[in-house]
């Protein structure tokens, strides 16, 4: 029989620091089935025969709120057999009620005075032998974050179960009702409060009449205390708190704590929301224009381009790779493998896990090497290469520390999974995988001399399908992982509540509540940690309605599309404009539309919402959590991602009777037009018609949006291309082959060969830009090309602000091949562009909000009214927009129109489901 | 939840001042939400400041920083 030990304890209290604490190595998450909030349940470290249940954090355990009915009725029904009730000790009023009504449940319980450090801090103590008389149960000081206290908690969580704790006492005549309803019903203290409350769960199973003396005993008691019963029961609590707390509590007089000055500045009137908009663009400048997209043109330029490619080349093709290729592909595949397992090692070396950054540090300096003086980026270069290697022998042979937070051996962790996150890593383990992992990388990065000489369809679907589909999703991994990272910051500090504080009441206009700002402005840059940002709202309504809603807004990944569209009419400025705003728009309506639909009627939600104290994020939860979020967006890439391209990749390169298109002669056109996707593109290509573009080519452009949306760019293009293969090749291998390296060590490579690349790169001219650039290129001499006018400078300067404009240059081949086609009017192109930003967001979207969700159900409804709202704007654009421009009125006009005022009478009429 | 207007609300109150709690109205969830986070009979609270737009408003009660909508805090009688 498992010992099972539940969790408990108010939101913020560091529940969730201490579960991972204590159960470390085998944590698993499971998601309930219509569960919307996590219950988490893990094996304590050293210990499996202990299972520990992290419960949602509640206020109290009065069944209102999701979380409260999940934390409850795990205690109440499955009872646990023992309790640790985790109490914020800076915060000890408000997290004992939470206690006092575990006590009266009566199960066995110890409490844990977590963060208690930073009391001490501020030089204040509490009496934790004074408290457990008071409690009745076992009290110990913790500091999940410094590990304080750890192994005393563990020992009376190993040790029997403590007898039940002493239950507060309320006022007399509340003590005789319960003492007579204990008496008449056999029932516990908690029971008979909740009885005496007139809790109906409860209350069922009597007869009338025994349902009459209870309402006789509670009127009695609300008689006797002038107040109604739920006032009296929770003030009775409270009170019973305040008696005692100057006993166990000295609190110093207190100065002005730095959360509240901060406050008087951070959610000022008129600076709180100047500050916010201006973190806001800092995070998004961060993530999209500047240092993830730095890592993201690596990642699609350098490392999916000449390094994946390549090595693919020379495994299956028959152009055995470069060797700087080869060093480049180990050398990240062996860090990527082997980051968990530093992560764990630095761990158990009690080092920040933010050491790992160095390992990432070349590659980042090779981002803003063009803006570096050469000699500092190789003296820089210099030391991080010394850095990473005294990291690496540090984590190789230094024992790990045994201090107070060392509970057990290490050994059972050991060999599990490589890719594991959280827990420590002893040496011998580390020393295993570093020395596997690395001959690993070594020993795939060898196959890319392997020249296989595959079938040119197995060559093409992983090339051109699977690597190119999986390689475009994973390009995108840099700019996430940044987000993550200052998101998970802002989540971890403090000030996202104060972001909902402030912006409340905006947001209640619409039918959403102050907590669906952050979602909204990160799907600016991204839907995915949109989607996943969601989590922060605890109401289940509100937090669904956000998914719904976010992916309306115009994500980076659908700028090309805006750019693409804007060039082939030639206003780029006024169609993003337009895009902007209907996505906005979208959500607004939206938002009034769907609060007023029987799904998300019902009761009023309130707002009632702690401020938590401000302070530093922790650098381990941080990394910790960006990590967790970028492993998952890895993994989809691993596995939808993967489907969908390989899916794709058949459907437009066969046609119904299975033949390889490409290789077939005499065919009219690009061999895409006869394959099966130009076939089903062409059978739901009439549903687009009355949008204005029924052509397949678009249609099918839409479908492949869906993988990712510069797709639509990319299929568009491919699709209006006589010949693009000679397009193709000209980006092919601009890893430079001069120099022999050969290093085993995987790690040191790593730096070297970024190193070695980057100062090939400066002596090299730069990969052609557009399409004028080539005779330059042709024209400069290695020399001359680091030898830069002033202008250059300033050119460069725009690119590195403005990273789009190279975007709409690119699309500008494509624009005028579009235009020539004659596929679009300028109307149906805005149609199409409207219906893409609108509909149905990509593959890995739909998997956040699948996650999110947590029911097929409910992913369906929000893909569907996706779609369906983008259907119905685009149609209405374009059948309006031809009354308008040709003066055509006929059934698609009167549609639209109807269409339009109903969703005007949707959005304004009185909520039917509203209360009186 | 009709409050007659010579009853003073948190609501009310001014920022800055300091009232003590005399009653909850409301009903259901909300009003259960509004004492178990400590706004009980008796319970001293300070009204902190006001959020940009006028709505909601923070306070200090318990020791601790509470947001909430003046709809909310026009339910919390004070004196």
């Amino acid at each position: 029989m498992k010992k099972r030990i539940a969790l408990a304890g108010n939101p913020n209290s560091g529940k969730t620091s201490l579960f991972n604490d204590l159960t470390g190595a085998n944590q698993y998450v499971g998601n309930w089935p219509g569960v919307t909030v996590d219950r988490k349940g893990g094996a304590l470290k050293e210990h499996e025969e202990v299972e520990i249940q992290d419960l949602p954090g509640t206020y109290s355990l009065s069944p209102f709120t999701p979380e409260e009915v999940v934390s409850r009725s795990y205690l109440l029904e499955e009872k646990p057999d023992m309790v640790v009730n985790v109490v914020d000790a800076t915060n000890l009023e408000r997290n004992l009620y939470l206690t006092s009504q575990l006590l009266e449940t009566g199960l066995p319980m110890v409490v844990a005075l977590n963060m208690i450090d930073l009391v001490e801090e501020r030089g204040e103590t509490i009496d934790a032998a004074a408290l457990s008389a008071r409690l009745g149960c076992p009290v110990v000081k913790v500091s999940a974050i410094t590990h304080v206290g750890m192994n005393e908690l563990l020992e009376h969580m190993l040790a029997e179960p403590p007898p039940p704790g002493k239950a507060l006492s309320y006022a007399p005549a509340v003590e005789n009702a319960l003492a007579e309803i204990r008496d008449r019903y056999g029932v516990t203290r908690f029971e008979a409060v909740k009885m005496l409350e007139g809790d109906e769960a409860l209350l069922a199973p009597l007869s009338k009449t025994e349902r009459h003396s209870m309402e006789d005993l509670r009127m009695g008691v609300e008689a006797a205390q002038e107040d109604d019963i739920a006032s009296i029961i929770a003030g009775g609590r409270y009170d019973a708190i305040c008696a005692f707390i100057p006993q166990v509590y000295t609190r110093r007089c207190q100065t002005e704590s730095f959360t509240r000055k901060a406050d008087k500045i951070l959610t000022h009137r008129v600076l709180g929301p100047i500050i916010f908009v201006a973190i806001m663009y800092g995070i998004y400048y961060l993530s999209i224009n500047t240092v993830g997209a730095w890592g993201t043109d690596w990642a699609n330029d350098v490392l999916f381009g000449p390094v994946v490619g390549g090595w693919l080349g020379g495994f299956i093709g028959n152009t055995p790779a470069g060797v700087e290729a080869l060093t480049m592909f180990s050398a990240v595949l062996a860090m990527v493998l082997l980051f968990p397992s530093m992560l764990r090692r630095l761990h158990d070396l009690g080092m920040n896990g933010a050491w790992l950054y160095l390992m990432i540090a070349p590659f980042a300096l090779e981002f803003v090497c063009p803006h570096l003086p050469m000699f500092l980026h190789e003296l820089l270069m210099w030391l991080l290469l010394l850095a990473n290697a005294a990291l690496l022998l540090i984590c190789l042979a230094r024992p790990g520390q045994r201090g107070a937070n060392d509970y057990g051996s290490r050994t059972r962790e050991f060999a599990r999974n490589p890719m594991k996150l959280t827990g420590r890593g002893s040496r011998t383990e580390f020393v295993t995988w570093f020395v596997l992992l690395s001959l690993l990388s070594f020993a795939v990065a060898l196959c890319g001399r392997a020249t296989l000489d595959c079938t040119p369809q197995l060559q093409s679907i992983i090339a051109d399908g699977i690597v190119a589909g999986v390689g475009a999703v994973l390009g995108f991994l840099p700019q996430m992982a940044v987000l993550f990272f200052l998101m998970a910051a802002l989540e971890d500090c403090g000030y996202m509540a104060r972001v909902a504080f402030m912006l409340d009441r905006i947001f209640r206009a619409i039918g959403l509540s102050g907590k669906s700002v952050i979602p909204l402005m990160v799907s600016m840059g991204c839907g995915v940690p949109g989607v996943m940002a969601t989590r922060t709202i605890e109401n289940e309504k509100d937090r669904r309605m956000t998914v719904m809603l976010t992916t309306f807004v115009p994500c980076g990944a659908k700028l090309p599309i805006l750019a693409l569209i804007g060039a082939m009419v030639g206003q780029t400025a006024t169609m993003a404009t337009v895009a902007y705003f209907t996505g906005f728009a979208s959500v607004i309506l939206g938002g009034l539309i769907l609060r007023k639909t029987h799904m998300f009627a019902g009761s009023y939600t309130p707002f009632v919402m702690e401020l938590p104290t401000y302070h530093i994020p922790h650098g381990a939860n941080i990394n910790l959590r960006a990590m967790e979020r970028c492993k998952a967006f890895a993994q989809k890439a691993g596995t939808i991602i993967f489907l969908a391209s390989a899916l794709v990749w058949t459907l437009s390169n066969y046609n119904w009777s299975l033949t390889y298109l490409p290789e077939q002669k005499g065919l009219e056109g690009a061999p895409i037009n006869h394959s099966m996707l130009a076939d089903t593109g062409n059978t739901f290509a009439p549903l687009f018609s009355p949008l204005g573009w029924g052509d397949w080519k678009p249609a099918v452009a839409t479908v492949t949006g869906l993988m990712a949306k510069e797709h639509v760019v990319s299929t568009l293009g491919v699709l209006h291309t006589t010949d693009h293969s000679a397009h193709e090749e000209e980006a092919e291998d601009a890893l430079p082959r001069s120099s022999d390296l050969r290093k085993t060590n995987a790690l040191t490579a790593l730096t070297m060969a970024a190193w070695i690349i980057d100062s090939e790169a400066r002596h090299t001219p730069p990969a052609p830009a557009t399409e004028t650039a080539p005779e330059q290129a042709a024209t400069t001499t290695p020399e001359t090309a680091t030898d830069k006018s002033g202008l250059d400078y300033v050119n460069e300067l725009v690119a590195f602000l403005f990273p789009e404009v190279e975007e709409e240059e690119e699309a500008g081949g494509i624009a005028g091949n579009l235009k020539a086609a004659g596929t679009f009017t300028a109307l149906s192109a805005l149609s199409f562009m409207l219906f893409n930003i609108l509909c149905a967001p990509c593959f890995a979207a739909c998997g956040a909000i699948r996650r999110e969700m947590n029911s097929a159900r409910w992913t369906w409804l929000a893909i569907g009214y996706m779609t369906l709202w983008a259907y119905a704007i685009a149609f209405i654009v374009y059948q309006l927009g031809m009354w308008i421009t040709e003066g055509v009125f006929a059934t698609g006009q009167i549609a639209a129109c109807v269409l339009a005022c109903g969703i005007l009478y949707m959005a304004v009429r009185r909520n039917p489901h509203s209360q009186p | 939840m009709n409050i007659s207007s010579t009853i003073k609300t948190l609501k009310r109150a001014k920022v800055g001042e300091r009232v003590k709690v005399t009653k909850v109205a409301g009903e259901g969830a909300l009003r259960q939400r509004i004492l178990d986070m400590g706004l009980t009979r008796g319970a001293e609270v300070e009204v902190r400041k006001v959020a940009p737009l006028g709505d909601p408003i923070e306070v200090t009660v318990r020791g601790y920083e509470l947001s909430l909508r003046k709809q909310e805090a026009a339910c919390i009688i004070v004196e």
